[in-house]
C-alpha cells in the first residue's frame, strides 16, 4: 500500500530529528522533510498553510485558534528554554537586577512570540515588572511578522514601539537607544530573512557594556523550577484541519512517532555531547539534578501546568481574547495522554 | 586540477570531522575517508600500513619509531582526556582513595596503550602508587593486540596476566576478579574486532558495586591541569614513510588543514551541544575557566611540555628503551609550528 507523504516542516531539533531524517518511522505514512528557522516556519505555515505538518509558536497558535485558524496540535514540546533569562541590558541602563526593568526600553523580536510571551509573564508574575510599565521595542515589521499573519495590533495599555527599518534589536541595545533585549552578542543568532538583528547586528558596537540580566543562568532556571515545576516551552507540532480530518488514526500515529523519536534522542545525548566539554557526564548530571530524567514531557497530563500558565499568560497579555482551554487547543485522540 | 589523493583512515573526532566530510580540504591533497574505532585503526596501520594517512596511538607510535617503522607524525592532537579520572573499582576491593590501588589488580585493553600509560604515570607520580606494585591484567589478546605488532613484551619486573578469552574487563571487574579498571558499567564502546569488554559487558554484574576512584573528576581535572599544564593525549595522525618522502609537502599542507578543520568545529562548538543539556554554553564557560580557551593546543612548542612527559613516561614505564627527541618524531616542516 503506498504510504501517506506528509510535508512536514520544522527547525532542527535533537528530539524530532529521527523522524525528519527517517530513523524513525511510523505505519502508513513517510515524511517529506523542510528544515527551516522559526521565524520563517510559523510566518510561512500560518500565511500560506504550505505544510501539513508544521513546528508551530505555542503564542501563536494560541491567538491562531482563537481566531479560528483551521490545524490542530499534538501535545508534543520537544522545544524548551528559560526565556526570561536569556535577557541582557545595557550597563549604562542603570539596571542592576530584574525588578530595575521597570520604566525601561525591552526589545523584542516580535510581541506575540512565545519567547517574548514567557518573558513578560515571568517578570510580572515573578519579579513585579507589570507589562504596562515597561516600553517595547518590537524588531519585525508588520509585513514579515507572524503578528501580520494572524492580525496583532498592541493591547490596549501597551507601550508598542517598532524600531526603525534601518536598526535592530542588536544595534540598538548595543548603542543602549533601548535597554534589555533577548541577545548576549553580535553573533549570537543564525541568520533568517525574519529577524533584522541576524542582518544589522551592531559588530561596530561596545558589546562589553551588555550584560546578562540573569548572570547565573543555571541558579535562576532552578529557582524557576522549583516554583513552577515545569520548563518553559516555545514550540509545538500541528496538524493542518483539513489533513487531520481526511486521516483518522493520523495524529496519534504521529504522536508516538515524535515519543519515540524523543527515547532516541534522549538515549544518544552523551555520545552527541561535544567531547570538547571534557566533563560530559558531569554536566549531564547536573542538568538532570536540576530538571529531572526528562525535561521535555510529552502528553497532556505532564504538561497541565505548562498549558494553563502560557494560556493564561496570554489571555492577561491581550494577546488572546479568552482563556483558551487545554481541550479545544490538541488533537480529541490525544487528550488522555 | 589533479589532486594527490590519500587514503586517511581516523575515528570519528569533532576536531577532524570538517577534514573527514570535506568541508575543509587540505590544499592540493584529496582525502578518501574511513572511519574505524581506534583499536581497529591502529592495529591495522601497525600491521599492515594500509593507510596512507592515519589516526595514530602516541604510546605505540613511541615504540614503533624506536623500532624503526616508517613513517611520521604531525603535530596534531584533537583527542584528549583525563584517563586517570576514568578508573573506577570493584567496592569489595577495599579501595577508597588512589593510593589504596596499591597491591591491587588493575586492567587495561592493552599494556602499552597510551591511556594505560597515562594511567600508570599519573597514579605513580602524582600518587605515588608504583606500577611495579600492581598486578596488571589485559584484555587484547596477543593475536589481536597493537603490542603483537610492535613486539610487546611485559617489561621487566611487572606483574602481568592475561584476562582469560572467556572474560573482559567488565566482567572480571564487576564480578571481582579484577580491583579497579577504566570501565564504570556494561561497557558501551563502538563494537570492535579488538576488544571483548563490548561483547562481554557483565551486563548481569551488580554494577552498583562499581565506583569511580575520582568521584570528583572536575575537580581532579583542575588539580592536574594545574600541575601539569595540559590535558593528556592519546592520538596523533601520522604519514606512512613513502608518502611522505615523495611528497613532503604533504605534512604542511595536512597540518594547516587539521588546524581549520579545528577551528571550523571551535566555530560551531556552542550550537552543536545537544540542546537537552540546556546549560551547553554555561558548560563550556566551566570547562573553559579550568582548561582555557584551547584545551587542543596543536604544534610542537605548545606541546612540548605534554610531548616530554609522555616520552619519559614510555621510558621509565619500560616501553621504550631510549627516549627521542620530539624534534625527530614530527614532519621537519611543522617542528616551528
Amino acid at each position: 500500500m503506498p504510504k501517506l507523504a506528509l510535508s512536514f516542516i520544522s527547525n532542527f531539533n535533537e528530539r524530532v530529528e529521527p523522524l525528519m531524517n527517517g530513523t524513525i518511522k511510523a505505519e502508513g505514512f513517510e515524511i517529506i522533510p523542510t528544515y527551516s528557522h522559526p521565524s520563517e516556519t510559523f510566518w510561512r505555515q500560518l500565511k500560506f498553510q504550505e505544510f501539513e505538518v508544521a513546528e508551530m509558536s505555542m503564542s501563536s497558535y494560541l491567538i491562531a485558534r482563537a481566531r479560528g485558524v483551521d490545524m490542530i496540535a499534538l501535545p508534543v514540546f520537544p522545544s524548551r528554554r528559560f526565556f526570561h533569562a536569556e535577557q541582557s541590558y545595557h550597563v549604562d541602563s542603570g539596571i542592576k537586577e530584574p525588578s530595575d526593568i521597570v520604566g525601561k526600553r525591552i526589545g523584542v523580536g516580535e510581541y506575540q512570540q512565545t519567547a517574548a510571551l514567557w518573558a513578560r509573564g515571568v517578570l510580572e508574575h515573578d519579579f513585579g515588572v507589570s507589562q504596562y510599565k515597561v516600553h517595547w521595542y518590537m524588531e519585525r515589521t508588520d509585513e514579515l511578522s507572524h503578528g501580520g499573519a494572524t492580525g496583532f495590533s498592541p493591547p490596549a495599555g501597551i507601550s508598542f514601539h517598532r524600531i526603525p527599518p534601518e536598526k535592530s534589536m542588536a544595534t540598538m541595545l548595543v548603542s543602549n537607544e533601548i535597554d534589555v533585549a533577548p541577545i548576549g552578542g553580535h553573533l549570537s543568532r543564525a541568520v533568517n530573512v525574519i529577524d533584522r538583528s541576524t542582518h544589522i547586528r551592531g559588530s561596530e558596537g561596545d558589546w562589553s557594556k551588555v550584560k546578562p540580566l540573569f548572570p547565573d543562568e543555571i541558579g535562576e532556571a532552578k529557582r524557576f523550577v522549583a516554583k513552577h515545576g515545569f520548563v518553559p516551552v516555545n514550540h509545538t507540532y500541528i496538524i493542518r484541519g483539513d489533513v487531520h480530518r481526511d486521516n483518522p488514526g493520523l495524529a496519534l500515529k504521529l504522536y508516538d512517532a515524535f515519543v519515540a523519536a524523543k527515547a532516541q534522542a534522549a538515549e544518544t545525548i552523551l555520545e552527541r555531547i561535544p567531547a570538547a566539554l571534557v566533563f560530559s557526564q558531569e554536566y549531564f548530571a547536573m542538568t538532570r539534578d536540576i530538571l529531572g530524567d526528562d525535561p521535555f514531557p510529552y502528553g497532556i497530563k505532564a504538561n497541565k501546568a505548562m498549558l494553563e500558565t502560557i494560556a493564561g499568560y496570554s489571555y492577561e497579555q491581550g494577546l488572546t481574547p479568552r482563556k483558551m482551554n487545554i481541550e479545544e487547543l490538541f488533537a480529541d485522540e490525544l487528550l488522555g495522554t | 586540477m589533479p589532486k594527490l589523493r590519500l587514503s586517511f583512515i581516523s575515528a570519528f573526532n569533532e576536531r577532524v570531522d570538517p577534514l573527514m566530510k570535506g568541508g575543509v580540504q587540505p590544499e592540493g591533497i584529496e582525502i578518501v575517508p574511513t572511519y574505524s574505532p581506534p583499536p581497529e585503526t591502529f592495529w591495522r596501520q601497525l600491521k599492515f600500513q594500509e593507510f596512507e594517512v592515519g589516526e595514530m596511538s602516541m604510546s605505540s607510535y613511541l615504540i614503533a619509531r624506536e623500532r624503526g617503522f616508517d613513517m611520521i607524525a604531525l603535530p596534531v592532537f584533537p583527542s584528549r582526556r583525563l584517563f586517570h579520572t576514568e578508573l573506577s573499582y570493584n567496592t569489595d576491593s577495599g579501595i577508597q582513595k588512589p593510593e589504596d590501588l596499591d597491591g591491587k589488580r588493575l586492567a587495561v585493553g592493552e599494556y602499552q596503550q597510551t591511556a594505560a600509560l597515562w594511567q600508570r604515570g599519573i597514579l605513580e607520580h602524582d600518587f605515588g602508587v608504583s606500577q611495579y606494585k600492581i598486578h596488571w591484567y589485559m584484555e587484547r589478546t596477543e593475536e589481536l593486540s597493537h603490542g603483537s605488532v610492535t613486539g610487546f613484551t611485559p617489561p621487566q619486573g611487572i606483574s602481568f596476566q592475561r584476562i582469560p578469552t572467556e572474560k573482559s574487563m567488565a566482567s572480571m571487574l564487576v564480578g571481582n576478579e579484577l580491583d579497579a579498571a577504566a570501565i564504570n558499567s556494561p561497557w558501551q564502546n563502538t563494537p570492535n574486532v579488538i576488544g571483548r569488554s563490548h561483547r562481554i559487558r557483565g551486563a548481569d554484574g551488580d554494577w552498583s558495586k562499581v565506583k569511580r576512584l575520582f568521584p570528583d573528576r572536575m575537580a581532579e581535572g583542575k588539580r592536574f591541569f594545574q600541575k601539569w599544564g595540559f590535558l593528556p593525549v592519546n592520538h596523533a595522525y601520522t604519514i606512512r614513510g613513502d608518502i611522505y618522502k615523495k611528497y613532503p609537502w604533504v605534512a604542511f599542507n595536512l597540518y594547516t588543514a587539521f588546524v581549520k578543520a579545528k577551528a571550523d568545529f571551535n566555530a560551531k562548538l556552542v550550537d552543536s551541544i545537544p540542546s537537552g543539556l540546556f546549560f551547553g554554553k554555561e558548560y563550556l564557560t566551566m570547562t573553559q575557566e579550568i582548561f582555557g580557551d584551547d584545551p587542543y593546543p596543536y604544534g610542537v612548542k605548545a606541546n612540548r611540555k605534554m610531548l616530554e612527559t609522555l616520552i619519559d613516561f614510555s621510558n621509565e614505564q619500560g616501553l621504550i628503551t631510549k627516549k627521542p627527541k620530539v624534534e625527530e618524531l614530527f614532519a621537519e616542516s611543522t617542528l616551528g609550528l
